[in-house]
């Protein structure tokens, strides 16, 4: 390691220089021998660089609890919490699943004959709340909180439709086999607000809330149609990686995907954000985990945090945004207030 | 000087390949390996030894039934942090009853780290770490631990970030106003004082 490109550093360059922070918590004997030469060989430029040196070596010296007593009884108590869990996951091998399977299509035939056609089902998601749910095809749809999505008990002959009002994941069957010929019952239709999404078989995220709804395409394919800012209806094709957002009878925006893991970390109860204003962030916590959130002055809206954040819980976030935004914020239950 | 500190072991792909496989010895050796660093970064948030020891119980547990579905972490050791962090923060979370954000104050739970002073023996020395005792006790939760993160463990700015779930520019934003803070506390002058102080005198020994 070279030193002698150093000596500009001040105290706080060196304290937050990689390199240098390598060298002395590694110490490697090559470059504790460079190093002890540069202090010779810069007697005066050095000396900044060696109350660098001292301050990281001191933070060092610290108490270590490794709490080595507790290291075999407690993988014991581990062994023992998984020899317990294995039976449970074991039941949900193959076999006597596809019995529960058989029994509860058996359930929902004998329903279809008598409610066939005009009974939907229908199922909401409290605030905070994330559940998935199959169709009766077989497509899989993540419900994020606040969410509604409704659809026929049995999709028959026809077109598969739901209805969707809040945001939902949609993992959607493929049963379309000659893609010249798409016959009715393969189309899979979701309604929300204004908006039509016709699907054969594919993954996408839809977000509809206060009139507004944007699509994202992950795999597949997708067509849209929508009331055009000249009344007429619209169609727009989507291909993989496509987003779009669309409000009531206005131009339809068309972007990329930045990161199509960010799209849905909700269902992972995860908070994302990519360059998001606090008006955005503010509009999940309302609509997705029920908090009210109390400004004192509109303005604040507008800020923004600039790159990328990730967090766990509302709380990560509040900390971020307050240590980021420079605000203070208080929370009372469901309740938030924020403050310049 | 050898700083005494927790060794810096790290899983290898194939011994955490085997251990997604199903191999209990692998698994085993992993709970091994990270143990001590674990409790040791645990500690610094809680005195509650078994509030550590639960979340270092769930930790593995969900990490053996969910082995299968894991992906493979560019650092196991970093991964073990996040995940024990997340699950230690949760289970203070759920002990503390009132939660209260204010501006400045972070964590609603304390990090600290306990200064060895047993081979000190350089009067200079000693006044230097009191210096950085007093100084690092100003410093909020999170600026604690993020120097904790570097200077300590050696990590990488992205490291650090990607444990403490900040972005980037955040993370450098939080290192920057802690060091800034140390440094204001420390005042390199004196600093430097002290040490040619101590420098000297180790000449004058060396001499003699």
């Amino acid at each position: 390691m070279d030193f002698s490109g150093f000596t500009d550093y001040t105290f706080e360059d060196f304290l937050n220089d990689d390199v240098f922070l390598a060298f002395v918590v590694e110490q490697n004997a090559s470059d504790v021998l460079a190093w002890e030469k540069f202090k010779a060989a810069h007697p005066f430029k050095s000396k900044v660089a060696v109350a660098a040196f001292e301050t990281i070596s001191t933070y060092r010296q610290q108490k270590v609890f490794s709490n080595e007593e507790a290291q075999q009884s407690l993988f014991e108590k581990i062994s023992g919490s998984i020899t317990a869990g294995e039976p449970k996951i074991k039941k949900l091998s193959f076999l006597p699943f596809f019995r529960v399977a058989a029994v509860f299509a058996v359930v929902v035939l004998s329903a279809v004959f008598y409610f066939k056609l005009w009974n939907k089902d229908a199922v909401k998601t409290d605030y905070g709340m994330i559940k998935t749910i199959t169709l009766p095809d077989g497509s899989e749809v993540t419900l994020n909180g606040n969410s509604k999505i409704s659809y026929a008990a049995d999709f028959g002959d026809g077109p598969r439709e739901v209805w969707i009002d809040g945001e939902a994941l949609f993992k959607v069957k493929h049963l379309n086999i000659d893609t010249n010929q798409i016959q009715p019952a393969e189309k899979f239709v979701v309604h929300c607000g204004d908006m039509n999404i016709e699907v054969l078989g594919t993954t996408f995220n839809v977000k509809s809330r206060h009139e507004k709804t944007s699509v994202g395409l992950l795999t597949g394919k997708i067509r849209v149609d929508y009331d055009g800012d000249d009344k007429n209806r619209k169609q727009f094709v989507m291909k993989p990686g496509d987003l779009i957002k669309y409000a009531g009878e206005s131009k339809l925006i068309h972007q990329k995907i930045v990161n199509p893991k960010h799209l849905t970390a909700w269902i992972n109860r995860q908070l994302v954000f990519q360059n998001a204003s606090l008006e955005e962030m503010i509009e999940v916590l309302q609509d997705d985990l029920g908090y009210e959130v109390v400004l004192n002055d509109r303005k604040l809206n507008e800020l923004s945090v600039e790159g990328e954040i990730n967090v766990g819980s509302v709380k990560e976030l509040l900390q971020i945004l307050s240590t980021t935004l420079h605000l203070n914020i208080k929370t009372n239950n469901k309740k938030i207030t924020i403050n310049q | 000087m050898s700083p005494k500190k927790v060794q810096l072991h790290e899983t290898s792909t194939l011994e955490w390949n085997s251990f997604k496989k199903g191999d209990w010895n692998a698994y085993r050796q992993l709970y091994d390996v990270h143990f001590k660093a674990l409790n040791n970064y645990g500690y610094k948030f809680t005195r509650d030894i078994s509030l550590i020891e639960d979340a270092v119980h769930d930790l593995f547990v969900n990490l053996w039934a969910r082995r299968e579905l894991l992906g493979n972490p560019v650092s196991v050791k970093n991964y073990l942090y996040k995940s024990l962090r997340n699950l230690l923060f949760r289970k203070m979370e759920t002990q503390q009853r009132f939660v209260k954000i204010e501006a400045d104050e972070d964590y609603a739970f304390n990090f600290e780290v306990s200064f060895d002073t047993v081979f000190m023996e350089d009067e200079s020395k000693r006044g230097l770490q009191r210096k950085l005792k007093e100084a690092i006790q100003t410093l909020s939760a999170r600026q604690q631990e993020i120097i904790y993160l570097r200077f300590y463990e050696g990590l990488s700015y992205e490291e650090a970030a990607d444990i403490m779930n900040l972005n980037i520019s955040s993370t450098y934003k939080l290192l920057y106003k802690a060091i800034g803070k140390l440094q204001e506390r420390i005042k390199l002058v004196d600093l430097m004082m002290m040490l040619t102080i101590f420098a000297s005198k180790k000449a004058l020994l060396e001499i003699n």
